[in-house]
């Protein structure tokens, strides 16, 4: 028998609360009637329970649903009621990357324009400067030493005009320029690195020879009247051999005084600065930033792209 | 689920959700409510909710909402309002032995009397009302009878004191 004192407490809860089995229920009765001590625990347990009482909603109207509660709209319909939500895309090129784009465009174009300034400036002063250190070609170098000395010197005779050559090889102010006046003078605006010192070191003293002997034979006369005024390296030359040359304007000395002034004239030249050699054909239009070669054709194409991307997205907008 | 499925279980059990919910809670307003939510809820799942498990259902998501409603109105007195519901849903079961009995229910703890309302007034299964309340077989069994001893001893306690 599985009843006995110990569990019988369960076996009554169970029993009042319709959980035991059938085999379980008639043991439990067997039980009672072997304990009735048992049985009136079984009746005060009874008395446990509720009566179920009788309690109504009375709301039951709100409740109920009805068929015509089911209708549903037509899924074409709904269709047309439902609404999709738009993404906002952003453009790329808003307002204020515009801005920003533009303002660094022209931040750059600011700086190649301030390249092109610097080497511009660069370029003229070189020029200057080459032409006063230009050597003077071979075929006319008596009539070009006779014209291009005082020009150097910085005053001129009133026959071939008045011109002025400052010092700083910056300004050029001539009514009539001698230079123009000289067939094989040929200015050259391009620096020009001197591969080949000892021919224009050749060239030079062959200028300063014919130039001695044109002063020979000026006898010192237009040398006296020039206003030398020495602030380049070639007028400084010149000057320093003229200078040499002054003194002993007899004929005696004449060799003694050009050897030396060769000499000079040499130790100066190979002091001389090399130049670089530009390049300033009108069809290149490499621009040089720094060490970086940008080509002008790229440029241009890049800013063509650009302007039609701007156009492209203003008509985008448009639409 | 059909429509006529459902206004059947609103004419099956109503009533009885109606009544378990306004004896725990002891609130008429409160519990109508409830009804209203669970059957509610029924209506908007009954494509889900099979009409055999319908009554469960409604049993499930009203004792759900009245233990919500019981967090919300904690400091309210449930013994007086029961009292109150007692003369006007029962105005016919006036007996001592009702009253005595009452009085020791309200003094169970939440769960013991959604035990005992759900176990007497439904008939439900152990099983059943383990299901409803999130509870285990065992443990509804251990609870309940743990409630039975209580209002037993309540009962003899009063009876005495009648006496």
């Amino acid at each position: 028998m599985k009843i006995n004192i110990q569990n019988i407490d369960t076996y009554l809860m169970s029993y009042i609360d319709n959980e035991l089995s059938l085999a379980d229920t008639k043991e439990l009765e067997i039980f009672l009637e072997a304990h009735p001590a048992y049985a009136k625990e079984l009746a005060l347990l009874k008395q446990t329970i509720l009566e179920a009482d009788e309690v109504v909603y009375e709301d039951k109207q709100l409740l109920y649903r009805y068929s015509e509660m089911e209708a549903t709209l037509p899924s074409a319909f709904k269709n047309q009621l439902y609404r999709q939500e738009t993404k906002v895309v952003e453009g790329f090129f808003t307002m204020t990357k515009i801005i920003s784009i533009s303002s660094v465009a022209a931040l750059f174009l600011l700086f190649i324009g301030y390249r092109f300034y610097i080497s511009n400036n660069d370029l003229s002063n070189t020029f200057f400067s080459q032409l006063n250190k230009m050597p003077f070609k071979n075929s006319n170098v008596g009539s070009l030493a006779n014209t291009a000395q005082p020009s150097i010197n910085g005053k001129l005779d009133k026959d071939n005009g008045e011109a002025l050559i400052t010092a700083d090889n910056n300004i050029i102010a001539s009514k009539n320029l001698a230079l123009e006046k000289v067939p094989n003078f040929k200015i050259v605006n391009k620096k020009q690195i001197v591969s080949d010192k000892q021919k224009q070191s050749d060239i030079e003293v062959s200028n300063l020879i014919a130039f001695n002997s044109n002063e020979q034979n000026a006898a010192g006369g237009s040398i006296s009247e020039t206003n030398i005024t020495p602030n380049s390296n070639t007028p400084e030359l010149i000057n320093k051999t003229i200078a040499e040359l002054e003194p002993t304007n007899n004929n005696e000395t004449t060799n003694e005084s050009s050897k030396q002034a060769i000499a000079n004239t040499k130790t100066q030249l190979e002091e001389k600065e090399n130049y670089e050699n530009i390049d300033t054909d009108d069809h290149d239009r490499s621009v040089y930033i720094a060490n970086l070669e940008i080509d002008g054709d790229k440029i241009r194409g890049f800013s063509r792209r650009i302007n039609a991307i701007f156009k492209r997205n203003k008509n985008d907008k448009q639409k | 689920m059909t429509v006529q499925d459902y206004n059947n279980c609103v004419d099956q059990y109503s009533d009885g959700v109606y009544r378990f919910i306004v004896k725990n809670i002891g609130h008429e307003a409160d519990a109508q409510d409830i009804v209203q939510t669970a059957f509610e809820k029924l209506w908007v799942n009954r494509e889900k909710v099979e009409s055999f498990k319908a009554k469960s259902y409604l049993f499930t998501i009203a004792y759900h909402l009245m233990i919500d409603q019981i967090r919300k109105d904690k400091k309210e007195s449930i013994t007086n309002n029961f009292e109150e519901i007692k003369g006007q849903a029962h105005p016919n079961t006036n007996s001592e032995l009702k009253q005595i009995l009452l009085r020791a229910i309200n003094e169970l703890n939440p769960t013991q009397k959604s035990l005992v309302l759900l176990k007497d007034y439904e008939g439900y299964s152990y099983q059943e009302i383990g299901e409803i309340m999130n509870l285990s077989e065992s443990q509804v069994k251990v609870y309940l009878h743990r409630a039975r001893q209580i209002l037993k001893g309540k009962l003899i306690h009063l009876e005495k004191m009648s006496a």
